[in-house]
């Protein structure tokens, strides 16, 4: 079996090299951001002598970090919770009450996946400012009408795939329509909750477009347009930038490698259903 | 890519690894990249002595394969994960029905395995097309549209046209024509594609 093991090797070492032209970006900026302006400068590609880590405190303050964080966890949290409860309810009925009306919200869902955000977004803005309506509660609302078509569409092929005798086990125990839907078939589908939950919260997590029209003011700042803002200010400041986008960085990187098995299957389901 | 579906430690790290630029916002990796086309790629070019590598972004044509790099980079790895999956729903009496066959690893492969990941094909391909037509940030974080609104998307341009030059019924036309295409696009890929499978 020689000449299997040698392919073996060569393939990891091929493919090794792939990889690290996918690690080496994040390398080269977490590298760059513990530098002084000079070494930026003279050899951006590796470490050099001038090593601190004095340029994350000036991002974070620059950043407004802890805010900005809180905001985008605010707007994040309040949209999902939104639309997990929406789209779970709305897609129960469809699924349990047969109709052509029920039929056309499934299918006017399914059409809506198609439009892209770009063709919506200029009446959808001007509405809203038309009513004085442009905050974070807003955007909410709206991250919420945005989403829920595919979430309802998941959650319909969730609760397609619970029997219907379920349903009515619980109503013979005398649970109403409300409960027996709280207590016995939103469990039943946890991990498709779990699917909308990531799908939702990586999307609106890093969404810009949207927060930068709806709330681009003081004291509303996601993190990506905090950091698009301070990527203006410091131009030529490269390591603050770099120390900036690695504090960005971080928070959802974390979560990821915590949640590393969870999130790649939603992704996958999200995207072949 | 199709070699890394497989289970071992080091398949997984590395699915690990291509996947994590798709966690991250347009806007970060738009900057990340800046930094890379600008900074890096000069360091190299003058280590290598190559004028290959100067100003990448400040030229319209290089300009525009900067973003096709950065768009390649964050969507291989979310396109490998549903290649992955299809791969390992292939049922294993299948293989090795083949294998008692007399089947070689190549011809496993060609005539096992591809045909039965034809549907991937097409939702990558859908994916793929859908995701490129609403690239905005990237663009925006990348090159701003420059040099000289060379590497506009339409998207930008909807957004520029809107909110920079305030022509708001011009750009929603715009926004209309972007939907016709992506609508007709998309059923023009399905169909072609849903031919290709059967």
């Amino acid at each position: 079996m020689p000449k299997k093991r040698s392919l073996k090797y060569l393939s990891i070492a091929i493919f090794s090299v792939i990889g690290l032209f996918w690690v080496y970006p994040f390398a080269i900026v977490l590298i760059n951001s513990m530098k002084g302006k000079r070494g930026v400068f003279q050899n951006p590609l590796w470490f050099t002598k001038d090593f601190s880590l004095a340029n994350f405190k000036t991002a974070f303050q620059a950043l407004d970090f802890a805010h900005s964080f809180l905001n985008s966890l605010l707007i994040t949290i309040g949209s999902v919770g939104l639309i997990t409860v929406v789209s779970a309810a709305a897609a129960y009925a469809i699924s349990r009450v047969k109709g052509p009306f029920s039929s056309i919200i499934y299918y006017v869902c399914a059409g809506t996946m198609l439009i892209p955000f770009q063709s919506i977004m200029i009446p959808l803005l001007s509405i809203f400012g038309k009513v004085d309506f442009l905050n974070r509660t807003s955007l909410i609302i709206m991250n919420t009408g945005l989403s829920v078509s595919l979430s309802i569409i998941l959650y319909y092929g969730a609760f397609q795939g619970v029997p219907k005798s379920l349903d009515e086990a619980a109503a013979l125990d005398g649970a109403y329509p409300l409960k027996t839907f709280i207590h016995v078939i939103f469990p039943a589908v946890s991990p498709m909750t779990g699917t909308v939950i990531i799908l939702n919260s990586m999307k609106i997590w890093n969404d810009y477009l949207l927060p930068s029209l709806v709330v681009n003011k003081d004291g509303m700042y996601t993190i990506p347009l905090k950091m698009y803002s301070f990527f203006g200010e410091t131009n030529s400041e490269w390591q603050l930038a770099l120390a900036g986008l690695v504090l960005s960085m971080i928070p959802i990187i974390a979560l990821f490698l915590l949640l590393q098995k969870q999130v790649m299957t939603s992704v996958t389901e999200g995207a072949i259903k | 890519m199709i070699v890394t579906s497989s289970d071992n430690r080091f398949n997984k790290a590395l699915r690990t690894i291509f996947f994590m630029p798709n966690l991250i916002g347009g806007i970060l990796l738009g900057f990340i990249w800046q930094f890379i086309f600008t900074s890096a790629f000069k360091a190299i070019g003058s280590g290598l002595h190559l004028s290959f590598f100067n100003g990448w972004l400040s030229d319209p044509r290089t300009g525009f394969w900067g973003i096709v790099i950065l768009f390649v980079w964050q969507m291989s790895g979310y396109i490998m994960l549903i290649y992955v999956s299809f791969l390992n729903s292939i049922p294993q009496n299948t293989i090795q029905a083949a294998r008692l066959d007399g089947a070689n690893r190549r011809q496993i492969l060609f005539f096992i395995k591809l045909p039965q990941l034809a549907p991937a094909f097409t939702i990558s391909l859908f994916l793929t097309l859908a995701n490129s037509f609403k690239l905005y940030e990237q663009n925006l974080a990348l090159t701003n549209g420059g040099p000289y609104r060379s590497t506009e998307m339409i998207s930008m341009y909807i957004y520029n046209t809107a909110f920079v030059n305030f022509q708001q019924g011009y750009a929603q036309a715009a926004g209309i024509i972007l939907f016709f295409c992506v609508t007709l696009v998309s059923f023009l890929q399905l169909a072609l594609s849903r031919r290709g499978e059967n």
